[in-house]
């Protein structure tokens, strides 16, 4: 099992290295997508700033500075998301309809590993200085104390955050081994996303409820940003972050796995 | 085909054409699952912006002229006009550049940016005949949407959202010839339409922005996409303002359209077929 879990992250540095090897063949490519990587991260920015032109304005009494601090933390697990599991999005087309699975399943690896492995997006994190950057401005205006446990905890947050989303679209990925369809599920999901940018107490009920229980992405950005934010009333949903971040990989992974098992090749 | 007298070669045209038209339409037609989570995708972004400014207006009654009705139309309208000024050339340019299909176009005796404008019509029709009305029967049941300023507004916005068809076909078909000179770019297409949604002004309208930025939009051909049609159904332009608009628009069809033909022959030099 160790020896197994080993063999596994070395081949992840071997697939890496390769890709990086890749990836720097085309570099206005990679210079392109380090822009729109960028831009991506500023479109929001502005949305947010011409939102609250006005000072007075709050949106159910979270202040311009709390949404861009929940905004800015919020792309750091979406870009460790867009970063390491981009190949997802290529599970339906790619590996089932046109049957590239088939050479995964003859390696003797972990088959998820390898699907994800043979798509990286490194250049994804560069918003990261973006959200950074949104972080140390806010924390700046919200006089917000920074020490080496709330460093250590946002490590372990955003690091949950994705796998959140990890687990949530391995599982819609894996629903292609039923129903194949090129992008599925897939598209409203990533629409989603936008829902967790901002206080989950903005929805109605049934959505909440969505956001909370069922595709949790109320738990990738706006609970962790409560507890540096400092606010006590959603104390409870911060201890269960690493929890729901389990269980969305795990129920991810179990999806998987069932789907693997259904698989039937296009044979030609 | 040999070449015919005059009126003929309109007549022959459209049915060349028409057919590229058609070729789209089916498509759409062939993926159902798409359809029905396309219709779930728009239904989640109206729900996002509804929330966000709903919540915005939980103390103030107006805010920059707009009350939390017009701006639940606003939104909502902006979105269901969306749903069928959209259309995919620009990836079906790329996707074809790269498996060399493109070639296929090259030596058949048609206007290579008519095709694609055909294409992207055909796609718009079945939107405005099959995705668009369901859509606003969602929309409408969700959340209270204002009636038009008045049934000439309405048609109006009509001619206006035709106009931002094309535009954002012209935009579409510039953005596909890119990929001629740039082998992939999925990051452009991702981003170009996040930029097209702010400044196009259907995430905010632009009166909301610092003024500044408004005299630079005002050069620019996004706001005719959105901003332009949805304050023509709010009412909010009349008169000559509303004249000045749709000539506005008019224009950067004219605009757009030549500098794809411009583009386009910058590419045919360019052009590299990939594979054999």
């Amino acid at each position: 099992m160790i020896r197994r879990f080993f063999l596994h992250l070395d081949l992840a540095f071997a697939y890496l290295a390769q890709f990086m090897k890749t990836r720097m063949e085309y570099k206005a490519d990679l210079i392109l997508g380090l822009v729109t990587g960028l831009l991506f991260q500023l479109i929001t920015l502005v949305f947010i700033d011409v939102l609250f032109a006005k000072q007075s304005i709050t949106i159910n009494f979270w202040t311009k500075e709390q949404i861009l601090f929940i905004y800015g933390f919020s792309i750091f697990p979406l870009n460790l998301f867009f970063a390491f599991f981009p190949n997802l999005y290529n599970v339906g087309s790619l590996y089932i309809i046109e049957g590239n699975f088939d050479r995964i399943l003859l390696r003797p690896l972990n088959s998820l590993f390898q699907v994800l492995m043979e798509k990286v997006d490194i250049e994804s994190l560069i918003g990261m200085f973006v959200g950074g950057a949104i972080i140390c401005y806010a924390s700046g205006e919200l006089q917000l104390e920074w020490t080496i446990l709330r460093l250590i905890i946002f490590l372990l947050m955003i690091v949950c955050g994705m796998f959140i989303y990890g687990g949530v679209f391995t599982a819609v990925a894996a629903f292609s081994f039923w129903w194949p369809d090129r992008v599925g599920l897939m598209a409203p999901l990533f629409n989603m996303i936008t829902f967790g940018k901002y206080p989950v107490t903005i929805y109605n009920r049934l959505l909440q409820y969505i956001l909370m229980w069922i595709i949790p992405f109320a738990f990738v950005a706006f609970f962790p940003s409560t507890y540096f934010l400092n606010s006590t009333e959603f104390r409870n949903y911060v201890v269960l972050i690493p929890i729901v971040a389990l269980g969305s990989m795990t129920v991810g992974m179990i999806i998987w796995n069932l789907g693997t098992h259904h698989y039937e090749s296009t044979g030609s | 085909m040999p070449t015919r007298p005059f009126p003929y070669t309109i007549i022959d045209g459209f049915v060349k054409y028409n057919e590229y038209m058609r070729i789209s339409f089916h498509k759409m037609l062939a993926y159902r699952i798409s359809y029905l989570i396309g219709i779930i995708t728009y239904i989640i972004h109206v729900s996002v912006y509804y929330f966000l400014y709903k919540a915005l207006y939980h103390q103030s009654s107006t805010i920059n002229g707009y009350d939390l009705q017009q701006m639940v139309t606003y939104v909502s309208i902006g979105w269901i006009s969306k749903s069928f000024y959209l259309n995919y050339i620009d990836r079906e340019l790329t996707e074809e550049v790269k498996s060399g299909h493109v070639a296929m176009d090259l030596i058949k005796p048609i206007d290579f940016q008519l095709m694609y404008f055909a294409r992207g019509l055909g796609q718009s029709l079945f939107r405005i005949v099959l995705f668009t009305p369901p859509i606003i029967v969602v929309t409408s049941c969700l959340f209270s949407i204002s009636a038009p300023a008045s049934p000439w507004h309405m048609l109006f916005f009509i001619l206006s959202t035709f106009f931002s068809v094309l535009i954002y076909l012209g935009i579409n078909y510039i953005i596909g010839l890119l990929s001629i000179f740039f082998l992939s770019i999925s990051g452009i297409l991702y981003s170009k339409n996040m930029i097209i949604e702010l400044l196009s002004g259907l995430l905010i309208p632009l009166d909301w922005f610092p003024l500044w930025f408004q005299k630079i939009s005002a050069f620019l051909p996004f706001q005719a996409i959105a901003y332009l049609p949805l304050k023509i159904y709010l009412g909010s332009l009349v008169g000559s303002e509303l004249v000045l608009a749709l000539i506005l628009q008019f224009l950067w069809v004219i605009i757009i359209g030549f500098i794809g033909r411009l583009v386009w022959k910058l590419c045919q030099r360019q052009i590299l077929i990939q594979g054999g």
